[in-house]
């Protein structure tokens, strides 16, 4: 499904020059659970920002379904976008002004769904993630987890084939975390390919795959079952 | 997907709503400026266009600079029937002085004065847009000793408009009121208020007082029948051949500038001063929308950042953006009309217009569009501005701090501060020359001097004092009477070719005038040599043609009179003879006294005052007065003049109002430039309070942090308050040049002009400088003395 071919990412500030990717390499199948780790700092956001197609990388190849995207207008990513990667954040990213129930459907509204139909998908998904009874709120009236389970809504609504998760636990206390992460391994169970940046080792775990960054390369990239607790030391 | 836009667009505003009311109060002040000028604009341009085939009618204009006058709008009524003949024109008209030999009439035992009245050809309605009430106006026009009374006038009179065949009675017989037409809209040059039957005659050469208007065909070449009118027009038998022109009707109420006009015209220069004026307002309006939009962007990089991500593009938030500035501008244009209906009355009363905002007509849909240019050339560097945000530094949680376009926003402060600063500089300086030109000596009084016009000659202008003057100079309060030939501050419309008494030709026409009596003491003139006009001397009133048909005259010259005939050593003129040539007004005018130059007008100095000279058949009485005994000085003089000339209600006016009247025109200008400057500074403050607002919120941390580490609250105050008095620093080296300029070129329409001076400009740059630390530190000052803790322990 995605194929990255020594892909590179420098940013350049004034004077100053980071690289933080270097030679990235990687490729994921479909139906894949992939837990992406480092230390901070090590480009973990940046591989997924490039992945998602929000950030463009400085060199290399990126291929989406066999189609290097690197020509692609932004018009065109933004349609590949909004019709099959779905994004979870650390800090949640629901629109303040926007009700619960507005949040989820935006995404609809990009993909110039109808409204009946937008209706039926959002209180369906609202309902699944056990939210519906907040749909009028808005974000600031929710708990963490609660406003969390509204973004894992808001990307689950369009039946992405990708969901991208940077960190989704990170501001979430370890209860409502289990809980996000069940559905994200439920979720790849029923066949969504799923990507996830995280700190916690334990989380790692819910993943097929673990792919290891340090300063921008991947240090590490194999099935997560062999983890050995040396390593991480 | 708009309603969408729309909740997030009213949520944002609801979240952040004092800079929501700055933006929108500062854009509604803009626009409503913007729309005052614009219907302003549309009203001056729409002169005379509500007549029948405006665009193809033109005005005879006469030009009669040998008598000094300039390009005057009349002529004889031969040339209608001469341009008649020409195949290019359909129709012509004529609008005739009426004279005021039967313009105080009576009904039922009340005298009544009417005035502006005019002869007119039939055919009025092919001309003028007229509108008639009762009656029938061609038949008014042409049946002998018929009148059309404007409605005004009608109701006046009668109390109402239905007073066909009602008798109006003259000195010398009656008027039958055969048409009553409505009031003439303010937006036209005509301003006659009663129409009489007056008998045309195509052979008559002498008589110059016909406004002619020619209608042309619609494929006439109208320059080249305007050089052929020309050619074949004939001289006049006393005063030769003087050229004739064409002049738009469209355009006279911006061209025609002679004092002989039926009324005062527009400006053009006004209206674009105007205009620019507004341009500026809206200009400063939208730079704030733009600065405080950019600046509060952050606060909306979450919402890009996400859209973004579930799969906007780029196009899609730039709409979004500027559908919400459009939004804004529509809702300050809705606030705007509120203040135009509000501040309407007093701007018609300063520019002397009824103009009215009318939501039924074009006006609409213009403003309309106007909020929708605003909103989106306002809201467009805002737009592309915000929806740059890289969506993955925003969701990786990495807040935005970097560049917030601070380059543009301190450009956009700087141009604030230096229209500002310019602004008020003009404001200063426009009004400095008003003063100034008040002050100049005048060469005459104006205090205490009281004119009565339009008295017939008969009745106070003759040798031995009447018994008319001698009553009014008995009123109570009265010290001194004389009669004058022109109104003092209007200049004499008559002149004449000299020779000097070095036998010299004058090389053009000079102003002379009729007066009394002891006009030096009358009028306040200097007297610089000689004497003043007095019956003692026998020969200074006028003598009737004796010897070869030569008048003599005792005259009274002005300064510059005297050092054109030569004279360096004015009182040398004094008992020599300057003499008028032309053959039916031969005469020899004998120098008795030197004056310094009076100004009027513009500024015309040359005059000649001749004691007894017959230039008018209606004269003025001006008189010295005591002040505090005006009220019954008036009401005793409309009485005597109504005893003594059946001339009812006459013109009576304090000549420091007429001066000042004279004034007016720059005096509104000046007036409208102020309140524009007001407003602009209004706007740019509000500009940078919100900005510093913003920068104070922004810097919160280290003032905390600095007022731990000892910092004193002035000296935060001062901090904060630099890099705003440094862009206005900036400002003022644009401002300076710039104004400089603009006033410069301004002061070159006037003939005595003030110095620019230094301190204007440093105290325009002060004020403005000391305003903005106020605005700053007003919040400045908050900030410095919030405890530190508070803010210190949300970290
Ligand atoms: N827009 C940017 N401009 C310059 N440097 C950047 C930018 N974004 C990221 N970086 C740099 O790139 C490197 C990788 O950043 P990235 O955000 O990918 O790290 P991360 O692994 O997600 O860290 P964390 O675990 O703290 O979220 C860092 O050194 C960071 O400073
Ligand atoms: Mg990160």
């Amino acid at each position: 499904m995605i194929s990255l071919n020594n892909l590179t990412r420098v940013y350049r500030a004034s004077d100053v020059e980071t690289t933080a990717l270097k030679s990235i390499n990687l490729t994921v199948k479909e139906g894949e659970f992939i837990a992406i780790m480092g230390p901070s700092g090590c480009g973990k956001s940046t591989l997924l920002s490039i992945l998602g197609m929000l950030d463009s990388p400085s060199s290399g190849c990126y291929q989406f379904n066999g189609d290097d995207i690197s020509d692609y207008s932004e018009a065109k990513l933004a349609q590949l976008r909004k019709t099959s990667i779905g994004f979870v954040f650390q800090s949640f990213n629901l629109i303040d002004e926007l009700t619960v129930y507005e949040n989820v459907e935006l995404p609809l509204q990009y993909l110039k769904i109808s409204k009946k139909q937008r209706k039926d998908r959002v209180e369906a998904i609202l309902r699944r993630m056990a939210i519906d009874h907040r749909a009028d709120h808005l974000p600031q009236q929710l708990s963490g987890g609660q406003q969390q389970r509204v973004a894992v809504a808001r990307a689950l609504v369009i039946n992405p084939k990708l969901i991208l998760a940077d960190e989704p636990t990170g501001n979430l206390d370890s209860k409502n975390g289990e809980a996000v992460m069940n559905m994200l391994r439920a979720l790849n169970q029923a066949g969504t390919t799923v990507i996830m940046v995280t700190h916690a080792e334990k989380e790692g775990n819910y993943a097929d795959r673990l792919v290891r960054l340090l300063d921008g390369q991947i240090m590490v990239d194999k099935a997560s079952q062999t983890i050995d607790t040396t390593e991480v030391a | 997907m708009l309603t969408n836009y729309f909740t997030t667009a009213m949520r944002a505003f609801k979240k952040d709503s004092q800079h929501f009311l700055l933006n929108v109060f500062g854009l509604s002040v803009g626009l409503g400026a913007a729309i005052i000028v614009a219907l302003f604009t549309q009203y001056e341009f729409s002169y005379d266009r509500q007549q029948p085939d405006a665009e193809r009618v033109y005005r005879v204009a006469q030009d009669f600079a040998k008598l000094g006058m300039g390009i005057v709008p009349y002529t004889q009524y031969r040339n209608v029937a001469l341009s008649l003949k020409h195949s290019q024109v359909e129709d012509a008209f004529a609008l005739t002085w009426f004279g005021s030999a039967k313009t105080d009439v009576k009904y039922q035992g009340q005298g009544y004065k009417l005035t502006e009245v005019f002869g007119a050809t039939p055919n009025i309605e092919h001309f003028i847009n007229m509108n008639t009430l009762a009656g029938d106006l061609k038949a008014a026009l042409s049946t002998p000793d018929s009148l059309a009374l404007i409605e005004f006038e009608a109701l006046r009179i009668f109390g109402n408009v239905n007073v066909i065949g009602q008798m109006l009675s003259h000195e010398s017989g009656q008027f039958t009121i055969r048409a009553v037409f409505a009031d003439l809209p303010e937006n036209t040059h005509f301003a006659f208020k009663s129409l009489a039957y007056k008998e045309h005659d195509p052979a008559e050469v002498y008589d110059l007082s016909n406004a002619v208007y020619i209608k042309l065909t619609e494929q006439a070449d109208v320059k080249a029948f305007e050089k052929l009118f020309d050619e074949q027009s004939i001289a006049h038998p006393t005063m030769g051949k003087m050229p004739l022109s064409l002049v738009p009707l469209v355009d006279l109420h911006f061209t025609a500038k002679s004092k002989a006009e039926f009324k005062i015209g527009g400006d053009k220069q006004n209206v674009m001063i105007c205009v620019g004026l507004s341009a500026l307002l809206i200009l400063i309006a939208s730079f704030n929308f733009i600065n405080m939009t950019v600046a509060q962007s952050t606060k909306r990089a979450k919402e890009v950042g996400v859209r973004k991500a579930l799969g906007a593009t780029r196009t899609q938030l730039v709409v979004q953006f500027l559908s919400e500035s459009v939004l804004m501008s529509l809702l300050a244009t809705v606030i705007a009309c509120s203040l135009v209906e509000l501040v309407l009355p007093s701007f018609n009363a300063l520019v002397g217009r009824e103009l009215a905002l009318d939501y039924g007509s074009s006006n609409a849909i213009v403003i309309v569009l106007m909020a929708v240019l605003v909103g989106v050339v306002a809201g467009l560097y805002p737009a592309l501005f915000i929806s740059s945000f890289s969506a993955k530094r925003v969701l990786s949680g990495d807040l935005l701090h970097g560049s917030t376009a601070t380059l543009v926003r301190k450009c956009l402060l700087v141009l604030q501060a230096s229209i500002s600063i310019a602004l008020i500089i003009s404001t200063v300086v426009m009004n400095q020359q008003l003063a100034y030109l008040q002050s100049l000596p005048l060469g005459y009084e104006t205090k205490g001097r009281l004119v009565v016009s339009g008295v017939s000659a008969e009745h106070v202008y003759t040798k031995e004092t009447s018994v008319l003057l001698n009553k009014l100079n008995n009123i109570e309060g009265v010290r001194q009477t004389t009669v004058l030939g022109y109104f003092p501050t209007e200049p004499p419309l008559f002149g004449t070719e000299m020779i000097w008494p070095n036998g010299e030709k004058s090389i053009d026409a000079i102003p002379i005038t009729g007066s009394g009596f002891n006009v030096v003491q009358g009028l306040g003139l200097k007297l610089l040599a000689g004497r003043d006009f007095s019956p003692e001397f026998s020969g200074d009133w006028m003598s009737e043609a004796s010897d070869l048909n030569i008048r003599h005259v005792g005259a009274i010259v002005t300064q510059s009179v005297a050092k054109r005939a030569g004279f360096s050593n004015v009182a040398d003129i004094i008992g020599k003879t300057i003499s008028d040539p032309s053959p039916q007004f031969a005469t020899d005018m004998k120098v008795v006294g030197v004056v310094a130059d009076v100004i009027i007008g513009n500024g015309q100095t040359e005059l000649i005052y001749l004691c007894g000279y017959p230039n008018l058949t209606a004269f003025y009485v001006m008189m010295t007065i005591d002040m505090q005994n005006l009220p019954t000085i008036e009401q005793q003089v409309v009485q005597l003049i109504g005893e003594h000339t059946h001339s009812f209600e006459p013109k009576v006016d304090l000549l420091v109002d007429s001066y000042r009247a004279v004034y007016r025109d720059d005096e509104r200008i000046s007036q409208v430039v102020s309140i524009s400057t007001y407003l602009a500074i209004f706007l740019s403050m509000l500009g940078t309070f919100g900005l510093a607002a913003f920068s104070v919120l922004r810097r919160q941390k280290e003032v905390a942090v600095r007022k731990v580490l000892g910092a004193s609250v002035l000296s935060i105050v001062n901090l904060l308050a630099k890099e705003f008095l440094l862009l206005v620093t900036l400002g003022i080296v644009f401002a300076f040049p710039v104004s400089y300029w603009f006033i410069a070129d301004w002061l070159t329409n006037f003939n005595h002009t003030v110095e620019q001076s230094l301190w204007v400009y440093l105290g325009a740059a002060g004020f403005v400088g000391a305003i903005t630390w106020l605005t700053v530190a007003s919040l400045g000052f908050k900030a410095a003395s919030t405890r530190p803790s508070l803010i210190l322990r949300y970290e």
